[in-house]
């Protein structure tokens, strides 16, 4: 093991304590900073619902399963840019047309999702005209 | 609207007709006033004047003419606005006032029905009138007459575990 | 500033500051955010007080929150009748320590004009449901009350007076 070996690792493990830190800090920090309790009248402090009223139901609910275009839009261009900027470190050390071969196959399988939705109407805006269906019922 | 307001008002009284009658047309006035008159049409029914009263038309039903008096109205186009109670107390009764609106013609009646105080019970208006629920859970609430079939009479404005009238003239708090 | 103790619970945080106390409270003083809890008639001058003419927003107190979860201070501005009272409670127990309560009209204090002999429906005073810090009387108080009131939150909070007290002449 040679020294910048060890160097990288110590830089990786000093961020990612740092990035835990980061997230783990909040927690600690109200937990020694904040009150305890607040002070009760009726004990609803821990009422899931923050209302007057007494929730009716649950809170988890069903919505439309067409938000899934959303997650796949949200793959194709920001996961894919995040999993790009560390091959800028890497592109074009040994061998740079296997490398563009790599990075072309890569976003080419990417921008399939960008086709998809693109034929799926995601990307034009138009008003949509009431229908009869969008008429809320009485 | 094509009607008059005389052609509604004998209209009604054919409705609410019975055979024998079953409330005669008061011959005077209820409410005196100078020079007030009131047009008895028959079987109860009245036309007084808007300008004093605030109404069209007055009619005076017993308790089970109340739905289908309500069924009427609603198939000539009226809308309820509220429903209340008066308390009788001297003379053992509870009276119901049912207010009605045409949205179109302007016109207002009044329905009234009364019913015996110890046992004050009316049949629900909410199958013909969904908005009749809350006004008749009011009611309930304030003066303590039961509609018989109403989905849920919870108290209403009164807190849930109300046992209390307050509306009546025997409530001493 | 202490964070008293109610039927035995102890509100105060693991970690208690001293000097910075002070500064803390500043801040605390400095940027009440209400709770949006107007009843009654006493809303209206709430409301008055937020708008322009008397600006609530000059002592941080604009952004009246509609979430309990991130108010500092419930100002009951109207009449709470016994059906609405478990829904005041209920919503006093969601705020989080540091709290305040302004009770703000006659109808929070004590009642008010709707309390007689038999009476079967009001609450008479906000204080029979949870501890109130600052009373304004009046039916309505006027917005400038309610700012003396906001303004005598702010010196039990600090323990200075942001303006000094005008007497009439």
């Amino acid at each position: 093991m040679d020294e910048t070996y060890i160097n990288d690792l110590i830089y990786v493990c000093a961020f990612g304590l740092g990035g835990l830190a980061f997230a783990a800090g909040p927690f600690v920090i109200v937990h020694l900073l904040s009150a305890r309790q607040t002070r009760q009248s009726a004990n609803k402090t821990g009422q899931f619902v923050e209302c007057g009223m007494e929730p009716i139901g649950d809170a988890w609910i069903r919505y439309s399963a067409v938000y899934y275009l959303y997650a796949l839009v949200f793959v194709a261009f920001a996961v894919d840019v995040l999993y790009l900027i560390p091959v800028a470190l890497v592109y074009g050390r040994e061998f740079a047309v296997r490398d563009l071969f790599e990075l072309l196959l890569f976003v080419g399988i990417l921008s399939l999702v960008i086709v998809y939705a693109w034929r799926k109407g995601v990307f034009a805006w138009s008003l949509k005209k009431p229908t009869a269906r969008t008429v809320p019922r009485s | 609207m094509t009607l008059t307001l005389e052609e509604l008002a004998a209209q009604l009284s054919q409705a609410l007709a019975r055979d024998p009658p079953s409330i005669p047309a008061p011959a005077v006035a209820r409410r005196e006033g100078e020079g007030e008159v009131m047009i008895p049409v028959g079987h109860g029914v009245q036309v007084v004047d808007f300008a004093r009263h605030g109404y069209h038309l007055d009619a005076t039903v017993l308790p089970q003419d109340l739905v289908p008096a309500a069924a009427w109205l609603d198939r000539v186009g009226f809308a309820l606005d509220t429903i209340t109670g008066v308390d009788w107390i001297h003379a053992g009764e509870m009276e119901l006032v049912y207010d009605y609106f045409h949205p179109i013609a302007g016109w207002r009646v009044v329905i009234r029905a009364r019913v015996a105080r110890s046992e004050p019970e009316v049949p629900t208006l909410s199958e013909i009138f969904p908005g009749a629920n809350w006004h008749e859970r009011e009611t309930h609430d304030f003066f303590g007459i039961r509609f018989r079939g109403h989905p849920d009479l919870a108290p209403f404005l009164l807190p849930e575990d109300a046992d209390y009238h307050p509306l009546r003239k025997d409530y001493a708090g | 500033m202490e964070l008293k103790e109610a039927h035995g619970q102890d509100c105060s945080p693991i970690v208690k500051f001293a000097a910075l106390d002070e500064l803390l409270a500043l801040g605390r003083a400095n940027s009440l955010w209400p709770l949006t809890f107007g009843l009654a008639c006493c809303a209206i001058e709430m409301m008055a007080a937020g708008a322009a003419r008397f600006d609530l927003s000059r002592f941080g107190a604009e952004v009246f929150r509609p979430s309990p979860r991130q108010a500092d201070v419930m100002i009951v501005a109207g009449t709470v009748n016994r059906k609405m009272a478990l829904a005041v409670q209920t919503l006093y127990d969601q705020m989080l320590e540091p709290k305040w309560v302004i009770a703000m009209g006659n109808c929070a204090i004590s009642g008010g004009p709707f309390v007689f002999p038999g009476q079967y429906a009001v609450i008479e005073g906000v204080d029979k449901l949870f501890p109130v810090d600052v009373f304004i009387p009046g039916c309505p108080p006027r917005p400038e009350a309610l700012i003396e009131g906001i303004l005598v939150l702010e010196e039990k909070l600090t323990g200075k007076r942001r303006w000094p007290r005008v007497t009439p002449p």
